[in-house]
Order: C-alpha cells, then sequence, then structure tokens
C-alpha cells in the first residue's frame, strides 16, 4: 500500500489529479484497492454483500492498471425476458375467477388483490426465479444476477434455474451474445394445468475504464443537447441522451443512466459489491427476502473520497508511433475513420476534452446488442405546469433510491399493447390475458415503449410567505432545452384572507419510442487499444470485431469499413491503436489481475 | 513460385526446449550479419517459408502480390524483433486471368490471401488465411518454433519423421497442435478438435467445421446469413477472422508439404478452384499448340468445377452433363457426327488460360451481362481470332468445324 501512495501523491501533486485534495484521493484510493469482507472494521452495516460480483473494485477495474477496464471473466450478469406465454388449461375456471375479480374492481373493493390469474402467473414464473417478479407484483424483464455470496439457498436456485437452459451463463469467458445467436430456445415449464414458456437470456456487461472520467463529469447537459440536435438531421444516426427521471442527462454506465460520477460510484459499490449507502440500498439475496441491512455499508465521505480518486484518474493518453511510415499510416487512418462516419458518433473532441471519441449519446446497435436492462427512457418532451396541492398533499418521497444499475427493467406488457406503451406500478389489465375456447392465455414481452406520459411534482414547498420566490430547480437545463427558460423557474406560494394557498409546478414529460434494449452509449475510444474486450459485454476480442459488431445505427459505417481496401481498413485500425490507457500517474494494478492478451494471437 | 523476399531472421521463444534451441542458433546468427540471405540456406532447419496464396491472376508473370506491401511490412517487423531463424516468402498466383476477362483487370470485390508458414523442407507449421500483422506472424513464428523443435527432438531420438502422411492414428505433431489450439479456440471448435485428423481430407475436416464456423463468425463478425457476403470476404483480408478455424484445420495437415496441401485448402477457404499451371494444364496448352500448327480445333469448355469469381457459379453441372450426353434430337445427332470429324478437346478454364496465354491469343470474354456463358471455342489457328459459341448454337458449330475441314 505505501507503493501505491507514493504513486498517488506523485499522481497529486504532478497537478494530474485536477486539483483534489490528497487527502481525499488517498482514502479513495484506499477504498478502491481495498478488499472488503461481510464484516469489515469500519464499516456500520453488514460489509460486502449479500450478493456481490466481487470483493474490491480494482478486482473489475484493473486493465492497464487500477481504475481500467476488466476482462471477460469479470462480466457482470443479468438475466432477461424477451417473452413470455402462459397458458391455463382450465379456461372456463379462470374465466369464473377473472369474471368476479373484475367485479371486485369495478366496485372499487378490489384493493390490492392481484388478479387471480396473474397470481397464478407469477407463481408459475417465480418458480423460475423469484426475482422476476417485483415488489409490486408485476413481472420484471430483468434482473442482475450476482457471482457470489449468497445464502446456499439462493445459490441452490440461480443454479437450478440457469444452469439447465444455459450451462455456460457462468463461464470466465461469457459475452451475452453467446446466448443471443445461439440459444434462443424457450424455456418451458409445464404442470397440469398451465405452462410457462419463457424466452429467457443471461446477458453480460464488461468493466467500463474509468481514465479520464473526471473530465467527463464536467461535460455540460447542454453541449450532450447540441451534439444530439446537430445528428437529428443524419439519414443514419440519431443519438439521443440519456434522460434521467430527474433531468439530468446519463454520462456514466453503458446506458448512460447516471449523471454524474459520483452517483456511478455510489450504485456500482452497490450493485457489484453490496456496500449499501445512505441513499443506494444493496442488493437481496432473494431466499432471504425480509432481510434489512441495519445500517448504510459506506458514508457519503467515503462515496466522496472515492469518486475524487476516480476522478484524479488520468485521462489516455495518444501513443503516436515514431516512425514516419507509421505516423503517415495513423494519419491516413484518421482521414478515413473521419470518411466513413465513424467521427459522426465518434465525436474526437466534446466539450473542450480533447481525443475523447464519443458523443456520450444513446445510439440503436441493432438487434444482437439486446440486453433487457434498457437505457433510460427518452424523455422528449416535457411542460410545466402549476396546480393547487394546498400544503403537504404530495407523498414525501424516500431517500433511498433504487434505481438499477445496469440499466432500465421494465414490466413485461401484454404483446396486444406493444404500441400503447407499459403500466407501472400494481398489475393491470396489461398483464391479463385472454380466454379462449380451450385455454386461458397470456403473451407477455418486454416492452419497446417506456411510458408515453408522466406527471411529477417537481416542487413542494411547505413553508408559506408573501413574497415571492425564485428557485433553481435540478435538471434547470434539461427543462430549459424544452421551455426555453432562463434556468430560473419560480414556485409561487401566497398568503390570501388569512388561508395559505400553495402551488406546485408539476412537470409533464412526454416519453418519444426508442429501442431502449438495444440503445447503448457511444463508448470513449480514448484508452480503446488497452481497453480490449470490446462492446458492452466484452463480446469483441479485437478492434476489428468490435467494428464488425457495429450494427443498427452503426452499420452504415461498418459496411463503408469494410467497403475499403485492406490497407485503408489496417490505417484505421493503426489510428485507433494510438489511443492508449496512461502511461503516468497509473497505478499498477495487483499482478493477479494481470491482462490476458487478447491481441497476440 | 519464385522466393521473393530475402532471409528474415526469427528468433525463438523462451521456453525451455526452444532456448536450448536459441542457444544452438547463436553462431549461425553470429556468422552472419546480414539481413538478406541466399535461398540456398531454405532447408536449413532455422528456416522459414511463408508460403502465400493469392487471387492475383496466375498467369502475371511478376513476382508481387496484391499485399506484397503488408506481408513485407509484417516480415521487416518480425526481422526487427528475431534473430536465428529466416523467413523467406514464396508466392503463388491463384486467381482468375484477364485474359478470360476481356483483358480487364480484377476489380471487383475484395481480394483474398491465404499464408502457410513452412519449415525449410515446405512441411507446413502453421497456417492463416488473410494477411498477419506483425503481431501475429510473430506469433505464427512462434508456434512454427514450437513445432520444428518437436520434430526435431523427434528425428534425434530416432523415432520415425512425423511428416503427418495419412493415418488413422493422430501424430505426435497433430497431438501437439490440437493440444494447443484447445486453449486458444472458441468453445464452437473445441469439441470438434478431437475429430480432427491427419487421415481426414480437408474437404471432410472443412465440411465438419462449416458449423463452428458459421456461429463463429456470427458471433465475431455479425453476420447474417448467406455468410458469403463482400463484407466476409473483406474481413478475411485480416488473419484473425478465420484464426479460430486455421487452429482447428491445421491439426489435419501439419507437417504435410505445403504442395499437396495448398489447392484443396483454398478450394474449401475460397469456395472454388485456384488457378494454377499445373503440369496437366501446361501439357495442354502445348499439346493444343501443336495441333494448331496444323490444324484447327474445337475446345469444349468443361464448367463443372467452379473457380475463382462468381461468374460462372451460376453453371449447373447436372445440366452440362445432360447437354454433352448428346442424346436425342436429330440436331445433336448432327453435332455429335461432326464433332467425330473435328479435333474437339474439352478442357476446362484453367486449360484454356494457359493455352491462350501460350499461342498469344487476344484476351476474351467468357461471358457478358447479354448473352449466355461460352460453351465452344473455334479456333482455326494459332493467329485467328476465335468463334465463342454458347450453348444451343450448335448449328453454327456444325458449320464453322465443316469450315476446319482440311
Amino acid at each position: 500500500m505505501n507503493r501505491l501512495l507514493s504513486c498517488l501523491l506523485c499522481l497529486a501533486f504532478a497537478g494530474i489529479t485536477n486539483a483534489a485534495n490528497p487527502t481525499q484521493v488517498s482514502l479513495g484510493l484506499q477504498l478502491f484497492t481495498q478488499e472488503f469482507a461481510s464484516s469489515s472494521p469500519g464499516l456500520n452495516g453488514d460489509g460486502l454483500g449479500p450478493v456481490f460480483n466481487e470483493a474490491s473494485c480494482v478486482a473489475c477495474h484493473n486493465v492497464g492498471g487500477v481504475g481500467g477496464s476488466g476482462q471477460v471473466r469479470n462480466n457482470a450478469r443479468s438475466v432477461g425476458m424477451q417473452e413470455l406465454i402462459y397458458n391455463e388449461f382450465e379456461p372456463a375456471l379462470a374465466a369464473a375467477e377473472q369474471r368476479h375479480w373484475q367485479g371486485l374492481q369495478r366496485a372499487g373493493r378490489a384493493g390490492n388483490v392481484i388478479a387471480p390469474s396473474i397470481r397464478r402467473m407469477n407463481d408459475a414464473v417465480a418458480k423460475f426465479s423469484p426475482a422476476f417478479i417485483t415488489p409490486t407484483g408485476t413481472i420484471g424483464s430483468s434482473f442482475p444476477i450476482h457471482r457470489r455470496g449468497g445464502s446456499p439457498a439462493l445459490v441452490a436456485l440461480r443454479d437450478q434455474s440457469l444452469t439447465p437452459f444455459n450451462p455456460h451463463w457462468n463461464d470466465d469467458n461469457y459475452a451475452s451474445c453467446d446466448t443471443v445467436h445461439q440459444e434462443r430456445v424457450p424455456r418451458e415449464i409445464t404442470n397440469n394445468n398451465q405452462s410457462v414458456s419463457m424466452k429467457v437470456h443471461v446477458f453480460a456487461r464488461n468493466t467500463t475504464p474509468l481514465f479520464g472520467t473526471g473530465l467527463i463529469d464536467q461535460v455540460p447537459d447542454s453541449v450532450l443537447w447540441q451534439v444530439a440536435k446537430s445528428q437529428r438531421s443524419d439519414s443514419e444516426i440519431s443519438g439521443r441522451p440519456g434522460t434521467l427521471s430527474d433531468g439530468t442527462l446519463g454520462k456514466f454506465g453503458w446506458r448512460a443512466n447516471f449523471a454524474t460520477l459520483r452517483d456511478f460510484n455510489e450504485n456500482a459499490c452497490s450493485a457489484e459489491l453490496g456496500l449499501q449507502s445512505r441513499r443506494v440500498t444493496q442488493p437481496i439475496d432473494l431466499a432471504n427476502r425480509n432481510y434489512v441491512n441495519p445500517n448504510p455499508d459506506i458514508s457519503d465521505d467515503a462515496i466522496q473520497a472515492m469518486t475524487a480518486f476516480v476522478a484524479a484518474l488520468p485521462r489516455p493518453i495518444r501513443d503516436i508511433p515514431t516512425d514516419s511510415r507509421e505516423r503517415q499510416r495513423v494519419a491516413l487512418g484518421e482521414q478515413r475513420f473521419a470518411a466513413i462516419g465513424c467521427s459522426k458518433c465518434h465525436v474526437p473532441s466534446l466539450a473542450g476534452i480533447q481525443d475523447l471519441y464519443s458523443d456520450l449519446l444513446l445510439h440503436d446497435m441493432g438487434p444482437y446488442a439486446i440486453d433487457m436492462a434498457g437505457a433510460p427512457p427518452y424523455l422528449r418532451n416535457v411542460a410545466i405546469t402549476e396546480q393547487l396541492t394546498g400544503i403537504s398533499t404530495t407523498e414525501s418521497t424516500s431517500s433511498m433510491q433504487t434505481r438499477t444499475y445496469y440499466g432500465h427493467s421494465s414490466s413485461m406488457v401484454s404483446a396486444s399493447s406493444r404500441t400503447t406503451g407499459f403500466q407501472v406500478g400494481t398489475p393491470t389489465s396489461s398483464q391479463t390475458g385472454t380466454v379462449s375456447a380451450n385455454r386461458y392465455a397470456t403473451k407477455l414481452i418486454s416492452p419497446i415503449l417506456p411510458p408515453r406520459t408522466v406527471v411529477t411534482p417537481i416542487s413542494n414547498r411547505a413553508s408559506s410567505t408573501n413574497n415571492t420566490e425564485s428557485e433553481q430547480l435540478a435538471g434547470s437545463e434539461f427543462v430549459n432545452e424544452f421551455t426555453g427558460n432562463s434556468g430560473q423557474i419560480e414556485t409561487k406560494t401566497s398568503n390570501q384572507s388569512n388561508t395559505i394557498v400553495e402551488t406546485q409546478l408539476f412537470l409533464t414529460a412526454e416519453y418519444e419510442q426508442t429501442l431502449v434494449n438495444q440503445e447503448w452509449k457511444t463508448p470513449p475510444l480514448w484508452g480503446v487499444r488497452d481497453s480490449a474486450p470490446y462492446m458492452h459485454d466484452g463480446r469483441a476480442e479485437t478492434i476489428l470485431e468490435a467494428i464488425a459488431m457495429h450494427d443498427g445505427e452503426g452499420r452504415g459505417a461498418r459496411n463503408r469499413f469494410f467497403a475499403l481496401g485492406y490497407e485503408d481498413q489496417q490505417a484505421i485500425i493503426a489510428f485507433l491503436d494510438t489511443f492508449a490507457a496512461p502511461s503516468q500517474g497509473v497505478i499498477e494494478a495487483p499482478k493477479k489481475f494481470t491482462r490476458r492478451d487478447f491481441v497476440s494471437r | 513460385m519464385v522466393p521473393i523476399a530475402g532471409a528474415v531472421r526469427v528468433s525463438v521463444r523462451s521456453n525451455v526446449i526452444r532456448l536450448v534451441v536459441a542457444i544452438c542458433f547463436v553462431g549461425v546468427a553470429q556468422a552472419d550479419d546480414e539481413s538478406q540471405r541466399p535461398l540456398s540456406n531454405a532447408a536449413d532447419s532455422s528456416s522459414r517459408l511463408l508460403f502465400v496464396v493469392t487471387d492475383d491472376d496466375f498467369l502475371v508473370s511478376d513476382q508481387s502480390v496484391w499485399c506484397q506491401d503488408s506481408l513485407q511490412a509484417s516480415i521487416n517487423a518480425v526481422r526487427d524483433q528475431r534473430r536465428a531463424t529466416y523467413l523467406m516468402m514464396e508466392t503463388r498466383r491463384a486467381g482468375e486471368p484477364s485474359l478470360l476477362r476481356g483483358g480487364r483487370t480484377f476489380t471487383s470485390g475484395p481480394h483474398r490471401v491465404i499464408c502457410f508458414l513452412c519449415d525449410g523442407e515446405r512441411r507446413i507449421l502453421s497456417c492463416c488465411v488473410g494477411i498477419p500483422n506483425s503481431r501475429q506472424l510473430l506469433s505464427f513464428s512462434e508456434d512454427a518454433d514450437e513445432l520444428a523443435v518437436s520434430m526435431a527432438l523427434a528425428g534425434s531420438a530416432g523415432l520415425e519423421k512425423d511428416t503427418g502422411q495419412d493415418t488413422e492414428q493422430a501424430t505426435p505433431l497433430a497431438d501437439m497442435v490440437r493440444d494447443r489450439a484447445s486453449n486458444r479456440v472458441t468453445r464452437h471448435y473445441r469439441p470438434l478438435l478431437l475429430k480432427m485428423n491427419p487421415s481426414l481430407s480437408i474437404e471432410k475436416s472443412s465440411h465438419l467445421l462449416a458449423e463452428a464456423l458459421t456461429n463463429d463468425i456470427k458471433e465475431r463478425f455479425l453476420f447474417d446469413s448467406p455468410i458469403e457476403s463482400e463484407r466476409w470476404v473483406s474481413a478475411q483480408q485480416h488473419a484473425e477472422a478465420r484464426r479460430h478455424w486455421c487452429d482447428t484445420m491445421l491439426v489435419g495437415f501439419v507437417g504435410k508439404q505445403v504442395d499437396d496441401v495448398w489447392p484443396e485448402f483454398t478450394v474449401n477457404v475460397w469456395g472454388a478452384l485456384p488457378w494454377h499451371g499445373s503440369e496437366t494444364v501446361q501439357q495442354f496448352a502445348t499439346e493444343c499448340s501443336e495441333t494448331l500448327q496444323q490444324h484447327g480445333i474445337v475446345l469444349e469448355l468443361d464448367l463443372t468445377k467452379r473457380y475463382v469469381q462468381a461468374e460462372f457459379t451460376n453453371v449447373s453441372a447436372s445440366g452440362l452433363s445432360a447437354t454433352s450426353e448428346r442424346s436425342g434430337t436429330r440436331r445433336e445427332a448432327a453435332l455429335a457426327r461432326a464433332l467425330e470429324t473435328a479435333q474437339v478437346r474439352t478442357c476446362n478454364l484453367c486449360e484454356l488460360a494457359w493455352l491462350w496465354k501460350s499461342v498469344g491469343q487476344s484476351p476474351i470474354q467468357l461471358r457478358n451481362p447479354k448473352t449466355r456463358i461460352v460453351r465452344w471455342i473455334v479456333l482455326k489457328s494459332v493467329s485467328a481470332e476465335p468463334v465463342l459459341l454458347p450453348d444451343g448454337a450448335e448449328n453454327r458449330l456444325i458449320d464453322l468445324i465443316s469450315s476446319l475441314r482440311p
């Protein structure tokens, strides 16, 4: 550790740390490299787990040094359901029960009672994995599976449900494409009077490199909107920002689902290590659902320190060859890279960050890049309305987040309601089926459409005053994009005839249809040479493979690449090979994490 | 066919066995500081031959091939890094000749290339489809060294030289390649490695691996069916595209003579026969040339075999054989009688191209978009304008044959 600290101090005093507090960075490094345990000293909660992927951050982030990308064997996994077909073969009974329940519902007496058919369907799905059943009783489309930790009952359940249909799911070299291409066979569970057929895949997610993320954290949302706007007229690509529910734009994570580096780190601590913070809950052991962590495992200060360390990681470099012929080849590659349209998404410079080669926007990458933990729904339009609410009419929301780290998990919807969106919350008619002569049949699919319109309060003030106040709302830049306001949004509270009247602003959000399960944030190409494997699940071992796997919006550029002559193709690869991990200020990862050489053969 | 690159020194890796070998070679390296070496050293145990098959026009005697610069750059890079072994390059042009394309040079679609790395006795030690970059060529050289050492050790131990000849039993060399490949290839190929055997023909091996290859490249290069698209051909210019397939296939022919292997291997990679001037091809041209000194001949094209390029792929073999039976109609009977009186030679496209080159004929176009493919060629003399006739032009052919009679 002494060696690491000295490296760090060099790094800090060399000015690479972006004026970070060296003490904080030092603490962050310790936390980043610390191997946590279920009873780590200094942690108030239950420590590591109960379920987790690795015991330390560096266990995954180690390719090219501490904070680098990760290998395929460190991939996180999730289970996603594309389709569910449920049949009951006693339709008369099912219909009678359904009518009874609908009667209760019409009379307003159904309360929280779940429709009988849904209950039975949920029970059947839960036999495969109870994790598909959301707390509100709907069937979700995706849930993470952690490779380590968990009670023996959970491990048994996991192996029992996953291994029979995909024996490779926990292989060291597992990438999602293994299933997406090969194993589209539905899993079927059949009882005497019901059958469930599910198209389920195990998806993988590769570790992203963290070098230079401190700079990305400083990219203003307005820049992302600007780039997205510039792409609207393009015939091939249509990048869009990862619009988050709090009005900010995502810049981190494969799905652009975290706006700040701190958010990303905090959620990673929870999702990957099972370290609960004050704001983010830890994943639960499904076989022990009632367990509650008594205290946060990691403090706000610790999160802040870890964020300071990650932000202080140096940015990747360009390793331009000294040989003049090679330099010419690299220059040619750069020219070809732009000419065939790669640089439309892999934007060379963004918000003053040179050689980033990303627009940080989400793009459809085609059907083979599917993963049911989708991108955040595209919030395309917002309107602010003012309503009379009285005092404290809005329920205060919990400060604990349950945001899904790997992406947006949707509730499965009826195939027939595919184009009308899906409902969030208690089970509704969108998950009920149809009764035919011989069976009660339901077909649910993972939705491609997010909710169309959502109305949420954006400000709630309990105090009263005669003065008109102004306040800066979170994510006001985002609001301004649509409303044209100058950044100040008024919340008015007035006292009239001794009666306190409060008005509240509401944000009415309209979402646009996008293929959320196929959308991925353009990964920055800086450091690409030293961050293999590539693509969201590490399915591409080499740059050439990664290029070949561009589909959807990337299809045109990919085809143009392969239409080039061999020398031009090689020139582009040589150009990309100049984007290297930082050579100075990087702390070498512990020896056991040495990088597998993917490209030597 | 002609060794064109100079000697390149390639060293061995740092495992124990090869270290011993490297020490043995120190003397050689010190004795010769020049980067180029005479070809007479080819048979030296430390020499390697990079045997390159391309789809350049096989009739052009130019030594360079379309990927000459790239290959040379890789060789030079290896030369800078490795010592103790000599690497030569021999190229084999096996592509469609411009003589049969109306003189047009090859321009449509991406070019193809296959490389075999052999020892000084032309025994295959490694292979790849596409151009190996410097790192890959280095890796191939190291693999080759490993196998060469094994062969040398087996020889010095008094064992029969492992020549990779057909045998029901897997050879130690094949076992070694199989073991090595099992740690490299993807799960699609791994179970099939056990089925790879030197006794299997390349065609059978290729057939066994067909599904694995399809799945492999679908995953790694995102191909939809049909796989044989222009993009796939382009991807195969990079050695990594088929590397798992090659590693698996190598089990079946490691140690065999490259001259015996390359034509069949090429057929299975390109999906078409490579063009080459074998002895029989040359003999055919000589015989026809001599005949043409005295009287004209009729060439009947055998298009049942696919050669490089898709222009001839629509020709149905069954359809052609039915026509060649010439049974039934009166016209066919007349044609049969006419053919009996003429000098008719059946030839494939390769033989035709070689003949055309030998007699110095002008380029011909065997097929253009508006007409059917040529079936008959009537040549009155070496210098006469050839008459090209498609299927269905039997009456014209009969007339021409009668005009050939002295």
